[in-house]
């Protein structure tokens, strides 16, 4: 079928006509030409026939191209908005900091002034750091996660870092006693999120990019609870089979911002005098 | 070899007054007839080669050329859309793409040789 298709690349039904008018007795050669009555009719439905497929193309040919550029603009367009949105976001978080730590100075200034307000501004401030509220700095572990170098057969990149490597470290490091953990610098608090959209990665919805660090406060023990974890030697395994990046580092000081926090709207605080025992929970 | 002096200048009109046509009327196509214009040019190339062969080895005839074109334009459009409605339209799309481009190259070359003898 293949050869008959290589071969006869003519369509048969020339040859077949050909064939009929030979039979016909008409002669030789001459059957190019209209020789026949219907012989203009039939240049002229040829050439309504090479009319169309002209206008075919040209319509096709116009298409592709109005298209093309459309998409590119909307593309552009779609990048301005998300910069755009980014900057306010940002923006906002700023404020955000700004005005925390406003109102935070506020509080310090009038509760230092009565030991019951001092008493109260000691919990809070525990209460705060455990949420990851507040900047904190002490020892603790960096581990960087990078993607594999891209496949050069254009391949799907089996090592490229997912959500859930992310998921399993930081649980891990949780597990091994962290105490303040931050991706990117972005510190993660009671409510934060690790999750993908598409391609990207975001952790409270807002993006982390290649390579991935992650930083954790906590103790020295740590490195090797991590390391011998089941999640440490996946990883290793990972690394040897999909060539993926992790490097594990103990460091002396780790600094931390704060986090962003969760915003309570239904959620109503309960005794908060009473339970002094709680803010002692890491 | 007489189809060559005979005058291909009625076809060729035609062929620029479509070319014309389609730039100056600039015609919008519906959004549902869009995928299957690319195939049916492509099958509306391979009858033209075919045609412009036919010719040459002197055994045009307007009839089949008609009715080559009209049928691989409308067959072409016919797997693409039972493609779509299978769900394998892109490899349908391949494959007549495919075969309709080799049979156009396999004309070029005879044409090719025709004209140029080698």
């Amino acid at each position: 079928m293949l050869r008959k298709l290589l071969d006869e690349t003519l369509d048969p039904g020339y040859e077949e006509a050909a064939e009929r008018r030979r039979a016909a007795g008409d002669g030789s050669n001459k059957s190019s030409k209209p020789n026949q009555a219907g012989g203009w009719l039939r240049g002229v439905l040829v050439a309504v026939c090479l009319l169309l497929i002209g206008g075919l193309g040209t319509v096709v040919v116009a298409q592709v191209r109005s298209s093309a550029p459309q998409r590119a603009e909307l593309r552009q367009a779609l990048i301005v908005d998300i910069a755009e949105q980014r900057a306010a976001g940002d923006l906002l978080q700023q404020r955000l900091a700004e005005v925390r730590e406003q109102a935070t100075r506020a509080r310090e200034q009038l509760l230092t002034a009565t030991t019951q307000g001092q008493r109260a501004l000691d919990e809070l401030v525990r209460a705060e750091s455990a949420a990851g509220l507040t900047a904190v700095r002490g020892p603790g572990l960096a581990v960087t996660l990078t993607d594999a170098p891209p496949p050069k057969d254009d391949g799907e990149n089996l090592g490229r870092i997912l959500d859930r490597d992310i998921q399993a470290v930081v649980n891990e490091l949780w597990a091994a006693g962290a105490e303040a953990v931050a991706i990117d610098g972005q510190r993660l608090g009671p409510t934060t999120s690790i999750r993908s959209a598409g391609q990207a990665i975001l952790v409270d919805f807002r993006p982390v990019t290649n390579p991935y660090l992650i930083e954790a406060i906590g103790p020295a023990d740590m490195f090797d609870d991590f390391l011998q974890s089941g999640t440490g030697r996946t990883l290793a395994s990972y690394v040897a089979a999909f060539g993926l990046g992790l490097d594990v580092r103990a460091n002396d000081q780790l600094d931390l911002l704060p986090g962003t926090g969760a915003g309570l709207s239904q959620a109503e605080p309960v005794g908060l005098r009473a339970g002094s025992g709680r803010g002692d929970a890491p | 070899m007489k189809g060559i002096r005979t005058g291909p200048v009625i076809p060729i009109l035609g062929l620029a007054a479509g070319i014309a046509a389609g730039i100056l009327l600039d015609p919008s196509v519906p959004t549902s007839l869009q995928p299957y214009l690319p195939i049916a040019v492509v099958a509306a190339l391979d009858a033209v080669f075919g045609g412009i062969r036919a010719r040459l080895d002197g055994i045009f005839d307007a009839k089949v050329f008609v009715v080559s074109f009209i049928s691989n334009v409308v067959v072409a459009g016919l797997i693409v859309f039972l493609g779509d409605q299978l769900g394998v339209g892109a490899q349908l799309s391949t494959a007549v793409i495919v075969v309709l481009g080799i049979r156009i190259f396999g004309n070029a070359a005879a044409i090719r040789r025709h004209l140029f003898r080698a």
